[in-house]
């Protein structure tokens, strides 16, 4: 009975989430958009980084490159066709730069996806300036309602392909990979597709989630597309949440997004970001795994205290 | 053993579910605080002042008092890189619209005709960190959350172009502060636009008093590349070296000077070097230039790499007979560091020149220097802050004109600054044939007598040293005055021991 | 054709900004090679240096020369601090060396919102620069500032000193060991947790010199730390992590790219041509340049 809980859940939200579109004023609309970006982000991240352990910082190349296939075929192809197009586009490209860079490991992948995403902007910055004298480019906007659905739909499909990879055969490669790479390949696992079309997927849908959003502006550069700041948050946002875990990373990204809008707003920011720079460092400190073992933390303490005496022991003795 | 497992299952189902429970229930009541917590009003910025509000007005104003309540402030909104590699730009105008801000309670606010009495002026800011989004989300929470009675904009073209479509929907008064945001990116149509008395439209034909609500401070840069233009030219320039930063605002000046050069001649360009923001090193373009040796050379700065290629200048005694050094020159900094090697030196104008005499409602330029110094204590910046204090001025005036905090009331009485510009320190503004301002001057600053036995103190060192609008393409229905203060020092003095 | 006189002035361009990226990689390469601390944080006591520097000379006049001990020791303090304050508990839980550089990963990005936020505060976001030692020093034809020549002429003696006593003195031994090989160093007896301060003290002292020597060249903002943290960890990563003659010879390829390189390609592919550099090394040579 319980096994149904999780897709019912997942409905209920999409329900809430669409729903709620048509009475909240303009604003909150405008900041769910956002969350939602965070949360497409954060549960496609969790494949490559959560599943298979390679920490990736280089989510702003894969949402700028999505946003810069919108501007560009802005006059050419209808919105519709480019989310779809920038989702393929992303994964071939993810592809491509997987084969060398997944030989790569440890925090060397993390600079060396860092040094990628910002190679990737600046190259696109030259290549606007030379060729097409410009360094932005107009977007034609779309109505901030289809924005919102459309980045609802990236992101729900990003938690659910990415919460149901853990299930398949794939997904057990994938953590076989995390645990012992080595080992893993020796055991006839084909490490290398695998790690390639992890990260494929991830790219994917950060390459949709770009593309969903970007309309919103109007306008774009290769500072706002390929911005760092959304690769240092997706990191955070995925490791507070506990990497491997997309309800924590969901959880976290909300809950981040949300702590970011109020306190980061304010015209006299300083003392409310040095305090959360605080909080930050004090929940790493003493929860290294994020929010996910939080989580499993109360629940096994409530799952004890149900437990009868035997079941609880035998419990215990088969607990992994 | 079945027992066990069917346990081990239980434990987990339930685990699962707590886990996913817990989850929702966080998000739900994060989302839940967050909705309340971010409907709370907004704490103001601060008034400084607690003057009482007095009622001024005829007498007769009972009927139209009585009408309709007034509300406790007007409200002004904006939002800005107050973090964010922007910061430091927006660190300069805040100094100055919070004076503006003083100033204005201090006198009882701004009068408003409808309530019959003066009101005081609460600025709403929020903070976008210099990104595109947030600061679009900000501007839907101040238009619709706090319903501000008129906006400006953040700092920074791109940033502007973000917001312009909210302020268009929502079609609320926005002021584009130290940014131009436009589609014209051909010099020659605006000078079609001119030619032909034709407004600037949009794809759909329309002329842009019909759908466009930011309207800008500042005006082309076409202007005040013409003023350069012509004080090279004036000078006996014939070559010229372009240095250029990748920016929109290094693109667009550059354009705009070189469209001067390739249509109306009289000038070479001997190289023309872009580099990218935040540039350690000039060393291979300064070498660039001395191999080329032009007469001028003309760099399209922004603070920051102003200074690193100054430096570098002085570093190399590389002394062109002109150097233009758009924005970072007129500014404390650059006094820190230069000190007396700032002489000579030209920069863009569109800030005040101390010396200068337009004047808006709280006096000159020069006036205002001397408030900025005695309140903060140091050299302002002239041209991004300046800039910022018009733009207050602006929408000081804008409101009192108007008469009601009405938004399209508003936005109608700005349209008609055309014929009856509102005067600030910066010069006068007035908006025609497209969002633009066009009713002040370009100019071109330059340092000078900082090596006299008495020097002026930093600040009073700025001339105008040119002045134009619209006379080299003779274009129709601009008005053009000479507000040079000095004549260009030719060539710049050379560098000296610091 | 670039003349002698420009070559030279580009090669020393190369080597000021090179000997910044330098020190402050021997300082990370100290940290992350020894002590397993990605710090993200690098930049931010580089620039914590920095602002030092600016204080103490703006408002109490101490020549920047000096600010280079003070820094260094103030620096050194508050990197004792966090790691008998904190990061100690790291490393007694345990962890495998992958989970701690994680660990230090997140707490130090932590860190970048409290220093860089903490300043932004006290001194607001503007450019802050201060004139110092801006004399021009001339040898023939060639001319430099003496700000700037300060930056070579006070890294690279350092650095060398601090290779020296890395290789000759029994502490530095111990360094080496831990770095090397981290088990096998406490079987033999090593005070593991005594390196690790040390290393913490040492290396942040080095970001904060960087940051001294950076503020009487460039004007300081709060928030230029983490373009250096990223340039330090190429430069580690290419001179091979743990290594301090590889991490000065990185700083200095990243410097010289900087300023030579791009001359001869193109400026505004600055980033671009730096971060090829990193990528191309990690493919062709992934444990970088001195690796064994």
């Amino acid at each position: 009975m319980f096994k149904y809980i999780r897709y019912v859940a997942v409905l209920v939200a999409f329900a809430l989430v669409l729903g709620a579109s048509f009475f909240v004023d303009p604003y909150v609309l405008a900041l769910m958009t956002s969350i939602l970006v965070a949360v497409a982000l954060v549960a496609s991240w969790n494949i490559i980084s959560g599943y298979v352990g390679y920490l990736f910082l280089g989510a702003a190349a894969f949402y700028g490159l999505g946003a810069y296939v919108v501007a560009l075929t802005s006059d050419v192809l209808s919105w519709y066709a480019a989310i779809p197009l920038a989702g393929l586009l992303s994964f071939a490209v993810a592809f491509a730069i997987g084969i060398p860079f997944l030989r790569i490991r440890g925090p060397y992948f993390i600079i060396a996806t860092y040094a990628i995403a910002e190679l990737i902007s600046n190259v696109l910055l030259y290549m606007e300036h030379t060729f097409a004298g410009t360094i932005g480019r107009y977007v034609t906007i779309q109505d901030t309602l289809q924005i919102y659905i459309a980045i609802s739909l990236v992101a729900f499909a990003a938690v659910i392909v990415s919460s149901s990879i853990r299930k398949t055969k794939f997904g057990l490669g994938l953590l076989s990979i995390k645990g012992d790479e080595d080992a893993a390949s020796a055991s006839g696992v084909n490490t290398t597709l695998y790690k390639l079309i992890a990260f494929g997927v991830t790219a994917m849908f950060m390459g949709m989630a770009g593309a969903a959003v970007i309309p919103r502006l109007g306008y774009v550069d290769n500072t706002i597309a390929f911005s760092s700041r959304i690769s240092f948050n997706t990191l955070v946002m995925g490791v507070l949440g506990g990497a491997g875990s997309v309800a924590g990373g969901t959880v976290s990204a909300v809950l981040l997004s949300l702590l970011f809008e109020i306190f980061f707003s304010s015209a006299e920011p300083f003392p409310f970001l040095i305090a959360l720079g605080v909080v930050l460092f004090v929940a790493i400190f003493f929860m290294p795994g994020g929010l996910a073992q939080l989580f499993s933390r109360i629940s096994k303490r409530i799952g004890r205290a149900r437990s009868t005496e035997s079941g609880a022991s035998v419990a215990q003795a088969t607990r992994t | 053993m079945k027992n066990v497992t069917a346990e081990k299952t239980k434990d987990e189902s339930r685990r699962k579910f707590l886990k996913y429970g817990a989850g929702a229930a966080v998000v739900a009541a994060a989302a839940a605080a967050g909705y309340y917590g971010l409907q709370a009003p907004q704490p103001a910025q601060v008034t400084t002042t607690t003057q009482q509000v007095t009622t001024e007005g005829p007498a007769t104003v009972i009927t139209t008092a009585a009408k309709t309540k007034a509300p406790e402030t007007i409200k002004i909104g904006h939002s800005s890189g107050v973090t964010g590699y922007l910061s430091a730009a927006e660190q300069i105008c805040s100094f100055w619209y919070n004076l503006w801000l003083e100033q204005v309670n201090a006198k009882g606010g701004i009068y408003v005709k409808e309530y019959g009495q003066k009101l005081p002026v609460s600025l709403i800011i929020y903070n976008d960190r210099g990104e595109t989004d947030t600061a679009a989300r900000m501007f839907e929470r101040l238009i619709t959350v706090d319903n501000v009675h008129a906006l400006w904009g953040s700092y920074g073209t791109f940033m502007s172009f973000a917001l312009q479509p909210i302020v268009n929907k929502y079609k609320v008064p926005c002021i584009a502060s130290n940014a131009a945001p436009i589609v014209i990116d051909n010099p020659n149509e605006y000078e079609r636009i001119y030619k032909e008395g034709d407004y600037f439209r949009n794809k759909e034909g329309q002329p842009w008093y019909e759908w466009n609500y930011m309207l800008w401070n500042e005006m082309s840069y076409y202007h005040e590349m013409e003023a350069l233009y012509k004080a090279l030219l004036n000078a006996g320039v014939k070559k010229v070296a372009i240095w250029e930063i990748e920016t929109l605002f290094g693109v667009e000046n550059r354009r705009e000077f070189q469209h001067f050069v390739d249509k109306y001649g009289g000038l070479e360009i001997v190289t023309h070097k872009t580099y990218p923001f935040g540039i350690t090193d000039f060393g291979s373009i300064i070498t660039d230039a001395q191999n080329k040796n032009p007469d001028a050379v003309v760099q399209f700065s922004y603070p920051g790499d102003s200074w690193v290629s100054t430096q570098q200048m002085i570093e190399r005694n590389y002394n062109p007979k002109l150097f233009y050094n758009a924005l970072g020159m007129a500014y404390e900094e650059a006094y820190r560091r230069f000190g007396v090697n700032n002489d000579g030196i030209c920069s863009h104008g569109a800030g005040f020149a101390a010396k200068g005499k337009t004047k808006g409602p709280y006096g000159t330029g020069g006036d205002l220097l001397k408030l900025y110094k005695s309140r903060y204590n140091e050299v302002p910046d002239f041209v991004d802050g300046a800039i910022a204090f018009a733009t207050m001025e602006l929408l000081e005036q804008a409101i009192e004109r108007a008469g009601t905090l009405d938004r399209q009331a508003i936005y109608k009485e700005m349209l008609k600054a055309k014929d009856n510009p509102i005067p600030t320190i910066i010069g006068p503004v007035g908006w025609d044939r497209g969002p633009w301002n066009e009713k002040r001057e370009g100019t071109i600053l330059q340092s000078q007598n900082l090596a006299s036995p008495n020097p002026p103190e930093s600040g009073f060192d700025q001339e105008i040293i040119s002045s134009a609008n619209g006379s080299v393409a003779k274009l129709p229905g601009l008005v053009e005055v000479d507000l040079k203060t000095a004549d260009l020092v030719y060539p710049k003095p050379s560098w000296r021991k610091q | 054709m670039v003349d002698f006189a420009g070559l030279v002035n580009l090669l020393f361009g190369g080597l000021v900004i090179g000997s910044l990226y330098a020190l402050s990689a021997v300082g990370l390469t100290l940290l992350y090679g020894a002590a397993s601390m990605t710090n993200l944080a690098h930049g931010e006591f580089m620039m914590l240096g920095g602002y030092l520097a600016y204080w103490l000379f703006t408002a109490m006049g101490v020549f920047p020369l000096y600010s280079l001990v003070l820094a260094a020791v103030v620096v050194a303090g508050i990197g004792a601090l966090l790691y008998l304050g904190a990061f100690s508990r790291i490393y007694a839980r345990e962890a495998s060396v992958a989970e701690t550089e994680s660990m230090t990963l997140l707490l130090t990005f932590a860190l970048i919102m409290i220093l860089s936020n903490a300043v932004a505060w006290i001194f607001t976001p503007n450019y802050k620069s201060y004139s110092a030692m801006t004399n021009i020093i001339e040898f023939g034809t060639f001319r430099a500032i003496s700000g700037r020549l300060a930056a070579p002429a006070m890294v690279i003696p350092l650095i060398l000193v601090f290779w020296i006593l890395i290789r000759r003195t029994w502490f530095g031994r111990a360094i080496r060991c831990v770095i090397e090989d981290r088990d096998a160093a406490k079987i033999v007896g090593v005070n593991i947790s005594r390196v690790f301060l040390s290393c913490y003290m040492i290396g942040l002292a080095m970001a904060a010199v960087t940051g001294v020597l950076y503020s009487m060249i460039f004007p300081i903002t709060p928030y230029f730390g983490i373009e250096y943290t990223m340039a330090s960890f190429v430069a580690i990563i290419l001179g091979t992590v743990g290594s301090v003659p590889g991490a000065l010879i990185g700083g200095l390829i990243i410097g010289m790219a900087e300023s030579t390189l791009v001359y001869y390609l193109e400026p505004a592919l600055k980033i671009a041509i730096i971060y090829s550099i990193l990528i191309l090394v990690l493919l062709v040579k992934p444990r970088g340049i001195f690796a064994r």
